[in-house]
């Protein structure tokens, strides 16, 4: 990681270009500011550092996976509820139209540069969560396992088919799990302070399959199922400390800080 | 003439492009793979592979080449369709039931970018720089076109060039790289793709406003919706958007404009009556009919062929269609 230094300026510039790209002005009167997951950008940041990738290349590149995300999600927003006004079927028809707008800004910017390779990759990987997708969405009871395996394959396939095609090993096995234990975070505090999270419920139900019957304890018992996976998560996190130590120090409001933070606790006794 | 008699020359070809269409969208999961073969199944013209093909007709025609760029176009059509279904909330798509409505929204979501994402792959097979240029760029064009149609909605207020505009970036600015891409897959030379751009280009205007005539001509059982359709769904287009500028469509129309979301069935009969009696239809069947002069046009400029008979008969066809 020692070739990474001074990596907030580039990283805030390219968010920021991201962020004018996606904000199309009729869009934005209707439907929410597309999110940017920082953590996502430095780890694609550090990705494409790492393999060397020449830095003209370097922004558009990590712009064009963003954009495959950001697609991906505002794609992820749309239901099948009942429509009761205007406002919110010209939200539902602007969601449909962004998600195509921003898939179709990263096919135009490789082109641009002529990145094909990238595009494949990005295709496949498009592919690849959509059929994750499908699973997650229809397969009806689904074992433990297979609910926590679809969510975490979801969560970081896009920056883990990236990862592998550009050879950075260590970084992408990294980026897995870093991105998980941030789900995990997230849905454990969602549910805490919202009551509510559809991933706990998902693992209730699958509690409930292993068992048979239900006991009325599943959404306690799903916390502690996540509370075990944030421990695993960390633990594997923790296994790469150059890493660690390295994301944890450039990027203090980050996932990594809590994966970094652990460590030295830990290290510190 | 019909459209089959026109394609039989390259029925081989095209049998060959219905296979990989079919082979492409092979996916993994069973809803997945049902879902999206449900539009495949359901038909269509295959217009954009059948210009790809005569288009590379015109230069060094090689059919696994040809392959990638037409089922590339295809699907990146289908998918189009599949994400529209769930914008405009539709039921019936070629007489069948949409994914949206035989499954549901999200299914229909996953389903669109699954077949777009396997468009892609398809055309990334191709060793031409321009090629991607082409498409992407014009795909980008596509989706501002479309986020513009919902913007103008209900906006009876648009003016002609803004139509045209939209109809560009609606059906015609796909028909046109079709063959410009049918051509730079061939190698031909700029400006044989430039002629066959804008061959397609004026072909793709005419079909368009042809399908809006039909919008306000055809019946449910030609339509396979209901006629008035795209008034309903706030769609102001030329028949009507003639008939406005007369005074018989200004006393009778823009009353029910004044809300434009409330409109029925019944009121859609009293202005596709209205749009019928201004001239509405024949006013748009005559640009219809310049553009494909113009079509017409460019093909003169084209060496001398079968392909280019071929295109000058689908362009006329499509003149002249009533369903």
């Amino acid at each position: 990681m020692s070739s990474l230094q001074n990596v907030h300026k580039p990283i805030f510039h390219i968010k920021e270009q991201l962020q004018e790209l996606v904000s199309h002005s009729y869009l934005m009167r209707f439907i929410d500011q597309p999110y940017i997951d920082d953590d996502k950008l430095a780890l694609l940041y550090a990705m494409f550092s790492e393999s060397g990738v020449e830095e003209h290349k370097r922004s558009d590149c990590i712009k064009a996976v963003m954009l495959v995300q950001i697609a991906l999600d505002t794609h992820d927003q749309i239901t099948s509820n009942g429509i009761t006004n205007d406002t919110e079927r010209k939200n539902r028809q602007l969601t449909v139209l962004a998600g195509d707008f921003f898939s179709s800004l990263y096919y135009r910017m490789l082109s641009e540069r002529n990145d094909i390779g990238l595009v494949r990759i990005l295709s496949e990987a498009i592919q690849d969560i959509n059929e994750l997708k499908m699973c997650s969405y229809t397969d009806g009871k689904q074992d433990l396992e297979r609910v926590l395996h679809l969510y975490k394959s979801i969560e970081s396939l896009v920056v883990k088919k990236v990862g592998n095609y550009l050879g950075t090993t260590a970084l992408t096995t990294f980026s897995h799990e870093v991105l998980w234990l941030k789900r995990l975070i997230f849905e454990k505090k969602n549910y805490v302070v919202e009551g509510t999270s559809g991933f706990v419920e998902r693992i209730g139900q699958a509690l409930i399959s292993k068992t048979g019957e239900a006991t009325g304890n599943e959404k306690e018992s799903a916390l502690e199922v996540i509370d075990a996976c944030i421990e695993e998560a960390r633990k594997k996190t923790g296994q790469q400390p150059e890493l660690n130590r390295f994301f944890g120090q450039n990027f203090p409001e980050s996932i990594f800080n809590i994966t970094y933070s652990q460590k030295k606790i830990a290290e510190e006794g | 003439m019909k459209l089959k008699t026109i394609y039989a020359s390259l029925k081989k070809d095209l049998s060959q492009i219905e296979s990989a269409l079919d082979k492409t969208i092979e996916a993994n999961h069973p809803i997945l793979r049902e879902a999206s073969k449900h539009l495949l199944k359901a038909g269509g013209k295959r217009i954009r592979p059948v210009f790809v093909l005569l288009s590379g007709k015109f230069g060094d025609y090689n059919i696994e080449q040809m392959k990638k760029v037409a089922v590339s176009l295809e699907l990146i059509h289908m998918a189009s369709l599949v994400h529209d279904d769930v914008i405009d909330d539709a039921e019936m798509r070629r007489g069948k039931q949409t994914i949206k409505s035989r499954w549901d929204n999200r299914i229909a979501m996953y389903t669109g970018d699954y077949i777009f994402a396997r468009a892609i792959e398809q055309i990334a097979g191709l060793n031409k720089p321009e090629a991607h240029l082409i498409l992407s760029k014009a795909i980008v064009e596509m989706s501002i076109g479309e986020i513009e149609q919902i913007r103008d909605q209900y906006n009876w207020n648009v003016n002609l060039r803004n139509y045209f505009r939209r109809i560009k970036r609606k059906t015609a600015l796909l028909i046109a790289i079709s063959c410009e891409l049918g051509a730079v897959a061939a190698g031909t030379s700029p400006h044989v793709q430039k002629k066959l751009y804008r061959f397609g280009y004026n072909v793709g205007m005419a079909y368009q406003i042809t399908d809006d005539i039909l919008d306000y001509v055809g019946t449910e059982k030609q339509l396979g919706k209901p006629a008035g359709g795209d008034l309903l769904q706030g769609n102001i287009t030329l028949p009507v958007l003639y008939a406005l500028k007369t005074k018989r469509g200004q006393d009778g129309i823009l009353p029910h404009f004044a809300d434009l979301e409330q409109l029925d069935t019944i009121d859609i009969k009293n202005i596709i009556s209205i749009v019928k009696e201004s001239g509405g239809i024949e006013f748009s069947q005559q640009i219809s009919n310049r553009y494909l002069e113009k079509a017409f046009h460019e093909l003169e400029g084209l060496p001398e062929m079968p392909a280019r008979q071929s295109l000058y008969q689908i362009a006329e066809y499509i003149g002249k269609r009533n369903y």
